[in-house]
């Protein structure tokens, strides 16, 4: 194997590491723990993944990867077809839009900015959720899943930094 | 050919400034095809289950310890209010349990003196639950055994004689189970002493609810409730839940076994068919089995 084609499939790997750990929080949200409110609530870290790269490196998870994620999602988990393609897709659109403003902010910022991105998304959530069910869910659910999502954005962010810092840096 | 770069250039332009846009417009159009509920859809989500469910796995085994340490927590935050209950239900199981062995004894002397013949021809296996596949939409499961194992949709799920679901899709080695909090979900069932007639529908909540039952039906807080074998989908005399709650007209059931007590289940086939199949994407007739 020559040095430029064993460069090429390690840029191709290491461009690719966004969407795999992306793809990874969507399976640990999977996993049988047996805690009973975890499983229900474990899918939107993907959502602080999202909001992580497409602020630092919007390059490396382009709009087909967000909607392979969210199609993964919709697939995975018992939900309506594009259910979560859709809110991906809304979400990273949002971030995108900001993205200008957020870049080279402190982290402090950048964690009360993913809140601020959150409360939005919970409401769109359960009018998608409500819509799709043809029934008023309780909004109590998903504003859990969003302060759970709130609560867990240094974890998954300092985990993405530790991937970008090692891997993508260059 | 001169034109085809210009050209290519102006289509890769449009796709970068609308390509977005593009992908959430193809998002909404897949809800509207997914409200359809092609049969092709949940053939595509049972074979994706069957390949993640190895991937869970190969991601649970380490962290198999941090599972148990989670479940041993919120064990141990529930002991006291725990204690309290069944130090008042240990009370009330051992006068039962009195009752029982005296009315065993009995019943077995009585088959005796009629020759009764048994009908204990059902089949059973013993699987891991793969993964937690259920959400906002579902409370199901993903079971680690398959077509390949006999596996069929309707097969009954129980653990400690509860009854927990049924299979409702199988793929070639995992299975969909429907839990009986799920939304989709309806039993016929037999309520009290007095057997009255009802139905326990999921609420995709920890709590089932009973309905349809006769308008001059008296239920009251601690009825059991065991399946009627109405609809030939469960057998008669499954435990199913206790009523906890009474408020207005809901009335509220607490299922004996809940999806969280453990981590495999016992699949039993009682040789029942009252399922209606789901048509598949070659043959779009509904068939129906009788019983």
């Amino acid at each position: 194997m020559t040095t430029s084609s064993f460069v090429a499939i390690r840029y191709f790997l290491r461009s690719h590491i966004p969407f795999w750990f992306s793809f990874l929080l969507l399976l640990f949200g999977m996993l049988p723990w047996r805690v009973a409110f975890l499983s229900h609530f474990a899918i939107p870290f993907v959502y602080a993944s999202l909001f992580f790269w497409t602020v630092f490196r919007p390059d490396l998870i382009s709009a087909p990867a967000v909607f392979l994620l969210g199609l993964s999602a919709d697939l995975l988990t018992i939900s309506p077809l594009g259910y979560y393609t859709f809110l991906f897709l809304i979400f990273y659109w949002a971030v995108l839009l900001e993205r200008r403003f957020l870049i080279k902010r402190p982290f402090i910022f950048l964690w009360g900015a993913f809140s601020a991105f959150v409360c939005p998304l919970v409401l769109c959530q359960w009018m998608l959720a409500s819509l799709l069910n043809l029934k008023l869910l309780s909004l109590l659910f998903f504003m859990g899943q969003g302060a759970l999502l709130m609560a867990s954005y240094p974890l998954i962010s300092i985990l993405c930094a530790f991937l970008y810092d090692r891997y993508l840096e260059d | 050919m001169k034109n085809r770069p210009s050209r290519y250039r102006l289509l890769k332009q449009l796709y970068r400034q609308f390509g977005l846009y593009l992908y959430i417009c193809l998002a909404a159009v897949l809800i509207l095809l997914g409200t359809s509920k092609h049969p092709l859809i949940s053939k595509v989500r049972v074979e994706i289950a069957d390949i993640s469910s190895s991937l869970v796995n190969l991601i649970y085994k380490p962290l198999e310890g941090i599972g148990y340490f989670m479940e041993y927590l919120s064990e141990y935050i529930a002991v006291r209010d725990e204690n309290v209950i069944l130090k008042a239900e240990n009370k009330k199981l051992l006068y039962w349990k009195h009752r029982s062995e005296v009315l065993s004894h009995e019943n077995k002397l009585l088959k005796k003196e009629m020759n009764f013949l048994t009908d204990d021809h059902e089949r059973y296996w013993t699987g891991y639950i793969a993964a937690d596949n259920g959400g906002v939409f579902s409370r199901s499961v993903l079971l680690r055994l398959g077509e390949k194992h006999g596996m069929k949709r309707g097969f009954v799920i129980q653990y400690n004689e509860g009854l927990l679901g049924r299979i409702e899709a199988v793929g070639t080695s995992t299975s969909q189970v429907l839990l009986l909090t799920d939304y989709a979900s309806r039993v016929p069932v037999l309520v009290g002493n007095k057997k009255i007639l009802g139905v326990v529908v999921g609420d995709n909540a920890p709590l089932l609810k009973l309905i349809a039952l006769p308008e001059d039906a008296e239920v009251f807080v601690g009825d059991y409730i065991t399946t009627s074998g109405h609809s030939g989908v469960f057998p008669p005399g499954l435990a199913v839940g206790t009523v906890v709650r009474i408020e207005n007209n809901d009335i509220y059931v607490k299922p004996f076994v809940s999806r969280e007590d453990t981590s495999f289940v016992k699949v039993v086939d009682y040789g029942l068919s009252g399922l209606i199949d789901i048509p598949s994407c070659e043959d779009k007739s509904v068939k129906v089995e009788g019983k």
